[in-house]
């Protein structure tokens, strides 16, 4: 027993002193950042997530345009442009001394065969928007310009912010670029490794034309494991995460003096769907009554603790430009039960719940992610809004293939649905093009693509008509706005809340990061030194840094005082233990030897 | 004699069949496709046509017994093929995966083994006395927890507030250590999934052993050894520990078999790049032919085992061959 306990000892020691050594010899040149997802080969056809993959390939690659902090494009590895009044014609000038990661220039061509390329091989999200080029004319290495079909608002923001270009000495020999695993690019990092399921590793690019990154190097190791991730954080042994902190954590992060908290508004919004091809959500006053029987401020209150926005009935973020003002969240427990009464949904049998108008049950389903606590907490909440109303429902949580695969099977909106409600939720691009909510509710599939309530209406088809008709900026935004009124009104799902990106990240290693808003911290302008703060004063990012304030600096003594007292009683009992244990085995092996021996 | 291996030669062969055909089917009962890691992100802005391109692509709109072939032609050749969403051949994805749960889980089936055999034996020959209850009571306990918790409260408390191991990987692959470093690397990163695995399998073992023990201590020669005035020691070592081992060597081999997918849980929580993280993520992303090959290799191990355990079991206890032989 001794002897075990020595070489335990000892192999503590080694661990402990091996510790220290490591942690001596890293260098703050060297940026480890959390991110929660294998993201492939980092080349524009291969990265899997919006964000951060994306974000990731986009250090690797350039755009000619980047969105700055409030999602506006600036000049990137363009120079200088020109628009034509018209909005038909476009005419650049790159940067002349841009070179790939192997030393080749990049020129004009470089631009125009990634726009030919993403064409020959479609990649959705980047090849959509190249549809309104008709023709692309380069006039020397440096010079080209671009001619339109017709003139595109977003033009600037996709394709030109958000089409990587691809290295033609490269690029133009490869014919299968899904599985292509070349990420050579011209960005301010340079790829060194990707272990599948470990990490990535990059190092900067020295010669970037924008100037020297701001670190050295930057590896991105793999933690699916979110709760893994933050501890890994406290611990010191990742210096930011991509992954947003839950509500219920934050507070801890933000008084742990070690660790600063940047927050604000996210673009990924959460809903409460309907399918509005079935009886009874196909009713305009049933869907009314459930918007207004359901409580946002209480969701944001008690699910997300105040760290999310509450859901403007039109859909659009308030931060954004298109964002209807005159749109007020509507709540009334009251009214809900009169809207249902009035349009002839009424409890006949005396059960508690409302029936049909023909006296149908009425007993629904709310689907739900089971991966997702915060997602959970919020259906059943709103379950619970909606039988207090008399509309019966309960939450049935399945995995999240599952669910997508009844309220939007084969990702395809034309091959119908199977689900009464659910709880929904769309990534951040949604709010970054306003006009997208011609998709989201246009009744013809090929165009209302992501419509996966089956919703139908006239009304906003010929408001979605005039939309695409439109290229006057200031009339496009009134048409947005009116959309977002109409939506108010007819309900075809109940917008809930934005939540909040919360990113946490280590001051002391590095503290340059940008927070790009409705994205998070990891994104090129983090890396790239200049002023990216961009002009739309709309926005409101909170960086919250806990200063050594008494309050702050009380609480976490009183905290390390907690965890000290918890280890020395640990300790003890460990103590203890091992002792009991001992003194057991010698007054046992004394008594056997008395009832043998003698 | 060769007649006892043709039958069961035979028996394996129609488990492997049987094994493999649910592994074909299994996947594909799932709801919900692979379509949206294939497509990616942008999959809801994707055209029919488009859909249609990459479901072709991969042939998945084959009809299902064309892809049944497909699929055994693929096996037999060895061929793993191609996972849908890491894009990357399997064969490559396992060869590097394996490593790592086998030393993790080979460790912790070698340790926990060890660990039982010793504390149950010691449990079954103190049968009554107070140690023999505070461990009994110690090791239910622990089976008791759940592997993601002790996981998750060893990590607050060593790595979150000690700082003494690392929280999370494999080895710190980034920083190109070499030699001595490198092992020390790896083995600080080894340390506490290791403890977890250890905990909640130790128990598995020690009551088995401790069970053991308990009808080879009744046994007449324990008592004609005692009786001879032979020693505790010898006693407890020689004649009743080496035979209570048997029923503990069966359940070692078929351990063997379920180590490569056991320590799932374990491997997310400290996100160690084991296969059974890789299985996992498999699932969830429904990437068919990443989940039939790591299916099909833990399946496979079990069925080898087993077939390890039927030919070494009559070297291990001379009884059960010398029976065979009548």
């Amino acid at each position: 027993m001794k002897k075990v306990l020595i070489s335990l000892l000892s192999a503590f020691l080694i661990f402990a002193l091996s510790n220290a050594s490591v942690q001596a010899a890293s260098s703050v040149d060297s940026l480890k950042v959390g991110i929660t997802k294998d993201e492939n080969a980092l080349n524009p056809y291969t990265y899997v997530t919006g964000y951060p993959g994306l974000d990731l390939v986009n250090l690797l690659y350039d755009n000619l345009f980047q969105l700055d902090e409030n999602n506006q494009p600036i000049p990137w590895l363009v120079k200088d442009y020109n628009m034509s009044e018209d909005g038909l014609t476009y005419s650049f000038v790159l940067h002349e001394d841009v070179k790939w990661h192997d030393g080749e220039p990049l020129t004009a061509n470089d631009v125009k065969f990634t726009m030919d390329y993403f064409v020959k091989y479609p990649k959705s999200r980047f090849t959509n928007p190249l549809s309104q080029i008709s023709s692309i004319t380069v006039s020397s290495d440096t010079e080209f310009s671009l001619t339109l079909s017709k003139a595109d608002p977003n033009f600037m923001i996709q394709p030109l912010a958000d089409l990587p270009i691809l290295p033609e000495h490269i690029w133009s020999s490869i014919t299968a670029p899904d599985d292509e695993t070349n990420n050579l690019g011209s960005g301010p990092y340079k790829f060194v490794e990707h272990k599948s399921g470990q990490y990535y590793k990059f190092e900067a690019n020295l010669d970037y034309f924008k100037g020297e990154p701001q670190t050295k190097e930057i590896i991105f190791p793999i933690i699916e494991d979110t709760t893994a991730m933050f501890n890994a954080l406290q611990a010191g042994e990742l210096d930011a995460i991509s992954a947003s902190i839950s509500p219920e954590l934050v507070e801890q992060f933000e008084s742990n003096n070690a660790i600063k908290v940047a927050r604000g508004p996210g673009y990924s919004t959460t809903l409460f769907q309907v399918n509005a091809e079935k009886y009874p959500m196909s009713e305009t006053p049933f869907r009314k009554a459930i918007d207004l029987a359901i409580d946002k401020q209480y969701l944001v209150d008690t699910v997300l603790l105040g760290y999310a926005e509450v859901g403007s009935p039109g859909f659009i973020h308030p931060s954004s430009p298109a964002h209807n003002t005159e749109l007020k969240v509507s709540f009334n427990v009251d009214e809900a039960k009169r809207t249902l009464a009035d349009a002839g949904f009424v409890d006949t049998n005396g059960d508690g719940f409302v029936e049909g108008q023909n006296g149908e049950t009425i007993d629904l389903t709310t689907l739900v992610y089971s991966g997702s606590p915060i997602r959970i907490r919020t259906a059943e909440l709103v379950s619970e809004a909606l039988n207090e109303i008399g509309i019966k429902n309960q939450v049935k949580a399945m995995d999240a293939t599952t669910v997508d695969s009844l309220m939007w099977p084969d990702f395809d909106v034309s091959k119908g649905r199977d689900y009464d409600m659910g709880l929904w939720s769309w990534s951040n691009t949604m709010q970054l093009f306003p006009d997208r909510m011609v998709e989201l509710f246009h009744s013809d599939p090929t165009i209302g693509s992501v419509n996966i309530g089956g919703y139908k209406s006239e009304k906003f088809d010929e408001l979605s008509q005039q939309l695409m008709d439109t290229f006057e900026e200031e009339e496009r935004m009134q048409i947005i706005k009116d959309m977002q009124a109409f939506v108010s009104e007819d309900v075809p799902f109940t917008t809930l809340y934005y939540q909040e990106i919360v990113n946490a990240y280590n001051p002391e290693v590095f503290d340059q990061y940008v927070f790009q808003v409705g994205k998070g911290i990891i994104n090129k302008m983090s890396f790239v030194a200049g002023d990216w703060s961009g002009s739309s004063p709309n926005v409101d990012v909170q960086e919250e840094v806990v200063e050594d304030s008494e309050e702050a600096s009380i609480v976490s003594e009183a905290d390390e005082g907690g965890n000290m007292l918890f280890l020395y009683i640990l300790a003890g009992l460990v103590v203890a233990f091992i002792v009991y244990i001992l003194f057991i085995r010698k007054r046992k092996t004394s008594g056997t030897k008395d009832e043998f021996e003698v | 004699m060769l007649k006892f291996y043709v039958g069961k030669f035979l028996q394996y062969f129609l488990v492997i069949v049987l094994m493999l055909t649910l592994n074909f089917l299994l996947p594909r009962l799932m709801p919900g496709n692979p379509l949206v890691f294939l497509a990616g992100e942008d999959v809801g802005f994707m055209t029919s046509e488009e859909k249609n391109e990459i479901l072709d692509k991969h042939g998945l709109n084959d009809s299902i017994p064309q892809q049944y072939i497909s699929y055994i032609k693929n096996i037999v050749t060895g061929d793993f093929g191609y996972s849908y969403q890491q894009k990357r051949s399997i064969a490559d994805l396992l060869k590097e995966r394996m490593p790592w749960t086998l030393l993790l889980a080979g460790l912790g089936l070698v340790i926990s083994t060890i660990i039982g055999v010793m504390f149950g034996a010691l449990s079954a020959w103190r049968r009554g006395s107070s140690t023999d209850a505070n461990l009994l009571t110690m090791f239910m306990f622990l089976s008791a927890m759940p592997s993601f918790w002790i996981g998750m409260i060893l990590v607050s408390i060593f790595s979150a507030q000690l700082g003494l191991f690392p929280v999370f990987g494999a080895e710190s692959g980034w920083s190109n250590l070499t030699g001595m470093d490198r092992f020390f690397d790896i083995l600080r990163h080894l340390v506490l999934p290791l403890t977890t695995l250890v905990l909640i399998s130790v128990t598995n073992t020690f009551m088995i052993m401790r069970y053991s023990m308990l009808n080879v201590l009744g046994e007449d020669y324990i008592m004609m050894a005692k009786a001879k005035g032979v020693r505790d020691r010898v006693i407890k070592y020689k004649h009743a520990m080496r035979n209570a081992l048997l029923p503990v060597a069966t359940v070692f081999m078929l351990s063997l078999g379920f180590m490569l997918g056991g320590a799932t849980v374990i491997e997310t929580v400290f996100a160690y790049p084991g296969v059974g993280r890789l299985m996992f993520e498999s699932v969830v992303s429904r990437d068919y032919p990443l989940i039939q090959a790591t299916f099909l290799i833990i399946t496979f191990s079990v069925v080898i085992a087993n077939l390890l355990a039927d030919i070494l079991y009559p070297f291990i206890d001379p009884k059960v061959g010398g029976q065979r032989e009548k």
